[in-house]
């Protein structure tokens, strides 16, 4: 069996199938286009790998921060698809996936640029909006890179969520709530 | 031919709704979960705010229609979704969630187009009969236009600037009563006289319509009214403002009535829902001979009953779409 995972917090889509050995993965380049992708590349990655949806037992997805409409994308594709196949689902932070999949354990932090600022996480701890991160020079900033196998190994450590309950982590407020 | 139904998704601005349709005809489950009292704190609908409650709440919907329906997707024919026009994020969160349904259960994915959906909702419950004129009055449209048949499309004429629905939603908004408008300025005129003078709509021959002036005029009314350390009869405004309009939807209808000479007028969208334009409608067709078609009020509002309508006519002719369908805000018929 395998577990499905999605990324669509950025301007690279990543939809992989892991079953704890192999691991099948599509990576698509994408601006402003995620909708285009994401199903089609789930589907033929099923295909081209005689895989049909049946075959998934779980599904892991990145929940943010990221971009808003991004990852609304792929968290909708997950939650449809974990309602309808009745398998559970987990999310993981975008920020906490980057940190997992980097290889050196020091200091360090998991940063996302957004056009006003930065999504920052301190050593997998609380994650936070700041305009400005001149304060943190001692930290060694991780790439913002994701490790599938790494991140699906970890996400045996994370509790399942009901799939009517998967949200986005946006860390950031809306103009309106503020 | 064996029965078809549809499971149909609507996300397009501020109500998340999912129906099961029997042959574009029955409606046989329906939710629509409105996200109307978030907005209101706002004054209007906030696009980011909408998506985010639209993924919140999309498998919550297609949960509660399905056990309505006592139904699973596995028993659909097809699924169908709003792709355009709209709000893009909103858009976006049912598209995929179609998406996904039509992956995990290989069935066919039919895009819908929201306009499409509007006027199909006159075919829930019986059938829209062609030649006809299309009405569609909504926050987003005034559009008229002319089909031959199921499917054909010809525009008339349409706004030059705000829809009547904007345009309600506006005066409403200077007039302090809270959002959405329509509604709120029916229930104030109810109470006021047609005793303030409101400019002449757009008089230009043409089927086009221009909701900016009167806007203008309303605020301007209200604007001096202040200067001077009074205030307006709202209800009166109300009254008149809404008067000035209905006249212009009517009898730029008559007029494409008369011009192409048919027999059946459609009206639908979210305006249709107002008593005051349905009963000015409906006169001006028997007037001039002509059967009106006009959806039940909760079918005019957005709803994915309508899209499941407008899918059943694309399911027939084996219209189905790609799994890389991209959401447009923008979209003409």
């Amino acid at each position: 069996m395998y577990t499905l995972f999605l990324d669509t917090h950025g301007s690279e889509i990543i939809v992989s199938l892991f079953d704890g050995d192999r691991l099948f993965q599509k990576r698509q380049e994408s601006e402003y286009s995620h909708a285009k992708f994401l199903c089609p590349m789930i589907d033929s990655l099923l295909k081209e790998n005689n895989l049909t949806v049946k075959n998934i037992n779980e599904i892991v997805v990145i929940n943010g921060p990221g971009s808003f409409t991004g990852l609304r994308i792929g968290l909708s594709v997950a939650k449809v698809m974990a309602y309808s196949l009745n398998i559970p689902i987990k999310v993981i932070s975008t920020l906490k996936a980057c940190l997992i999949s980097d290889e050196i354990d020091d200091k360090k932090m998991a940063v996302i640029e957004d056009n006003k600022g930065y999504y920052i996480c301190i050593n997998g701890l609380d994650e936070k909006y700041v305009e400005d991160i001149s304060s943190y020079n001692d930290y060694r900033v991780v790439p913002e890179k994701i490790d599938v196998r790494k991140v699906i190994n970890y996400s045996k450590n994370i509790e399942t969520v009901n799939s009517h309950l998967v949200r986005a982590n946006y860390v950031k407020l809306i103009e309106a709530e503020k | 031919m064996k029965d078809v139904y549809i499971l149909a998704i609507e996300s397009s601005c501020d109500e998340t709704s999912v129906s099961i349709v029997k042959n574009g005809r029955d409606d046989i489950a329906t939710t629509v979960n409105s996200q109307i009292d978030v907005h209101t704190l706002y004054g209007g609908v906030v696009p980011e705010l909408a998506s985010r409650l639209h993924l919140e709440n999309i498998t919550l919907v297609i949960d509660k229609t399905l056990k309505k329906a006592n139904m699973s997707v596995e028993d659909m024919s097809a699924i169908a979704v709003t792709y355009s026009p709209g709000l893009l994020g909103s858009l976006l969160v049912g598209l995929e969630a179609a998406k996904a349904l039509s992956l995990v259960y290989n069935k066919p994915f039919i895009k819908v187009n929201h306009m499409m959906g509007h006027i199909a909702a006159n075919n829930i419950g019986r059938e829209l009969k062609y030649p006809l004129v299309s009405l569609v009055i909504s926050g987003g449209h005034t559009d008229l236009m002319y089909m031959e048949k199921e499917g054909s499309i010809k525009y008339l004429g349409r706004t030059l600037d705000d829809a009547v629905g904007e345009c309600f939603d506006k005066v409403a908004r200077i007039l302090d009563m809270p959002y959405p408008g329509g509604p709120n300025v029916e229930k104030c005129a109810e109470n006021g006289k047609n005793v303030v003078p409101m400019p002449k709509l757009l008089e230009d021959g043409s089927l086009n319509f221009s909701f900016s002036g009167i806007k203008s005029h309303v605020n301007n009314l209200v604007h001096n009214a202040k200067q001077r350390g009074g205030s307006v009869v709202k209800e009166d405004v109300a009254c008149s403002f809404q008067i000035a309009v209905t006249d212009s939807l009517v009898s730029k209808t008559r007029q494409a009535i008369r011009e192409t000479g048919v027999k059946y007028l459609s009206i639908a969208g979210g305006v249709a829902a107002s008593s005051f334009i349905r009963e000015k409608l409906t006169k001006m067709c028997e007037e001039e001979g002509v059967k009106v078609f006009i959806p039940e009020k909760k079918y005019c509002t957005d709803n994915a009953t309508m899209i499941g309508a407008a899918a059943y006519m694309l399911y027939k002719n084996q219209e189905f779409s790609g799994l890389d369908v991209n959401a447009s805000s923008q979209g003409d018929l």
